[in-house]
């Protein structure tokens, strides 16, 4: 007979069983069980940076976006001292949320239940009745809208943070920083996010879609196998996905979790080859590249010039990026809706001073790829995986992560621990690493070793 | 009374676009893409903006504008990448196929520009079906500018889609619309 699940509890021993990210095993559990998304709401989202949104989406005083840290409402608002705030969008009254449009500019946030109406730092400034109902008592500086008590940006990133032991941004991102560099400083001027979103729902773990951009190059090649095909012209012949997985490439990993999915190590090679010369916005975007390596090796040094650029990462827990990929940069963020369900949202991200011309080929390159043609099958994947894993057979099974097992280590051109190859697991052993660490310690987990 | 405002309505145009998309509805459902694809014009533009929420006072910008971010945006060459795509054997999120029926309904013939261009506005639910049991529905509005073409009767010239969702509620938009 079978042992029951033995997942009475996601305490630290039971946790401890469900991930070896030594032996690169990680149990179905960990994906549907909900007093793992529980525990995960309070340990891994109300402690680590999460995104929270782009400068440039936020220029003016009053300007504001909506978003969400894990399963909370935030509101993130330029001050009128240039800072940003972030706000739990949760009326102090009854919880009401206080703005329900996705952006825009206010003065103030006039709740539509009761009308409670607070100011852009949060600051509850009239509430109906007061004389005559509250006879003036009641302490209006006691009843903002609570305040994302971190907020730090990275070259125009906005983060948050609740947990006041938490290190620093700079010091979270760490090594990450570097890389992340190679994406929103490579001009003069730093990176601004293109109009309008996509919004996606999908019926998976919110792990599934962050694991991938943390790590899987692995996936590329099967999932994505309709599209060389379908853009394949006979005159100007795609190489294989292959020829591109084994051209010389790493991974970089972090002990914070974070990562780079696999970088190109030469991008002058990339360039010269003309990976994707298919689509003419593609060679726009690449004659792009070319006029400003130089202007990249002058800010970032010859090393960034010639790569590490190109491909996906993930900033733990659920920040995601794709770089230099097919023409196009995005950003997205992955918030979770209980254990079986997620929302992810996406937007391109170009350098502010490149020119309007190569601006739009690469918002249409984006609208190739992943939108068009690969962002499809993704979300197949992660809605099937949820499905076919909440059997109670299914979800005991250990699945393997045990690509390119012990191969990483220092590399002397590149920070954080570096995987000598563009293809392996490394990154999701480190996220999972990690994620263990949050999952089964009391405070913010502190790293104590190299 | 109505007249004033909505260009008096010509019976066999109407029925005539009336039944072009109906056909255009059928060979989506049918999974004939290729033939689907023919009904572009060389220059089309299939433009599937993305729908914020915005502040009352904010009103009438809800959708991403062209060069913006949208849930699609094709040429006919993209668009044919797609196709050719979605007749391979390896596009996942439509191995096994999805069962579709498109449902198209309300067509206005807004204007009638020079050179036999005619600028038509439908109302579209599509129901999708998906292995045992997924489900989805997309509400919408199509904008058209179809060009009356002597040898292959109507083409698409524009399309712009109106997805009445903010979130899209699927886990991706495999189909056309
Ligand atoms: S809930 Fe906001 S004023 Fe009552
Ligand atoms: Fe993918």
């Amino acid at each position: 007979m079978h042992k029951s699940s033995g997942l009475s509890d996601a305490s630290p021993a039971a946790l401890e069983q469900l991930v070896d990210w030594q032996k690169g095993t990680v149990s179905g559990h960990i994906f549907v069980d909900e007093s793992i998304y529980e525990k995960e709401a309070e340990q891994v989202f109300l402690r680590s940076w999460l995104y929270l949104g782009h400068e440039s989406q936020i220029m003016h005083h009053g300007d504001f976006i909506s978003t969400y840290m894990g399963a909370d409402s935030i509101l993130v608002v330029r001050q009128r001292d240039g800072t940003v705030k972030g706000l739990l969008n949760a009326c102090r009254h009854r919880g009401m949320g206080v703005c329900r449009a996705d952006s825009g500019n206010a003065s103030t946030f006039v709740c539509p239940f009761h009308g409670w109406t607070y100011d852009t730092a949060g600051e509850l400034r009239s509430v109906p009745l007061l004389k005559s109902g509250y006879e003036d008592k009641l302490d209006k500086s006691q009843w903002g809208l609570m305040p994302v008590p971190r907020v730090e940006i990275y070259k125009g990133l906005i983060f948050g943070c609740f947990d006041l032991d938490a290190p620093s941004l700079l010091e979270y991102l760490g090594d990450m920083a570097w890389y992340l560099d190679c994406l929103l400083d490579r001009t003069e001027g730093g990176t601004e996010v293109i109009g309008g979103a996509h919004k996606m729902r999908i019926n998976g773990n919110w792990k599934l879609a962050a694991e991938q951009f943390a790590g899987d190059n692995y996936h590329t090649v099967m999932t994505h196998a309709s599209v060389p095909g379908a853009w394949s012209d006979p005159d100007k012949p795609m190489p294989e996905f292959v020829d591109l997985m084994e051209q010389f490439g790493k991974q970089f990993v972090s002990r914070e979790g974070h990562s780079v999915a696999g970088f190109t190590v030469n991008t002058a090679n990339q360039l010269r080859s003309g990976i994707a010369t298919f689509s003419k916005d593609v060679d726009i975007v690449l004659e792009y590249y070319r006029q400003s390596r130089k202007q990249v090796a002058n800010r970032l040094g010859e090393e960034r010039a010639n790569g590490p650029a190109t491909g996906a990462g993930n900033v733990f827990p659920n920040f995601t990026y794709l770089n230099m990929v097919m023409g196009a940069s995005s950003i997205g963020v992955v918030h979770p809706h209980g254990p079986n369900q997620f929302d992810w949202w996406r937007w391109g991200i170009v350098d502010k001073s490149a020119s309007k011309e190569v601006k739009a080929a690469m918002v249409r390159c984006l609208h190739t790829w992943p939108l068009g043609m690969a962002d499809a099958d993704d979300g197949e994947n992660w809605g099937a995986i949820q499905t076919s894993i909440k059997g109670p057979l299914a979800r005991k099974l250990m699945f393997n992560y045990q690509l390119g097992m012990g191969q990483e280590g220092a590399d002397d051109q590149y920070p954080g621990r570096v995987y000598p190859g563009m293809v392996s697991e490394l990154p999701q052993r480190y996220f999972y690493r990690r994620w263990l660490e949050y999952m089964t310690s009391e405070s913010w987990p502190d790293i104590n070793d190299t | 009374m109505f007249r004033s405002k909505i260009l008096q309505p010509d019976p066999v145009l109407q029925i005539g676009i009336e039944q072009y998309y109906y056909h255009e509805a059928e060979l989506l459902d049918n999974h004939e893409y290729s033939r689907w694809f023919d009904l572009f014009a060389t220059d089309t533009h299939y433009w599937m903006p993305s729908q914020a929420n915005r502040l009352f006072r904010d009103r009438g910008t809800e959708a991403s504008v062209e060069g913006e971010f949208g849930l699609f945006d094709d040429t006919k060459t993209t668009l044919g990448w797609r196709v050719k795509q979605l007749n391979s054997m390896t596009h996942w999120a439509e191995n096994p196929r999805s069962r579709t029926r498109h449902l198209i309904s309300n067509v206005r013939i807004k204007t009638i520009l020079e050179d036999d261009e005619y600028e038509v506005w439908s109302n579209f639910i599509c129901y999708r079906n998906r292995l045992q049991d997924e489900v989805d529905i997309w509400a919408g509005e199509r904008q058209d500018l179809l060009c009356a073409d002597a040898e292959q009767g109507w083409l698409i010239k524009k399309r712009k889609i109106i997805l009445d969702q903010n979130v899209v509620l699927s886990k991706n938009l495999s189909v056309f619309f």
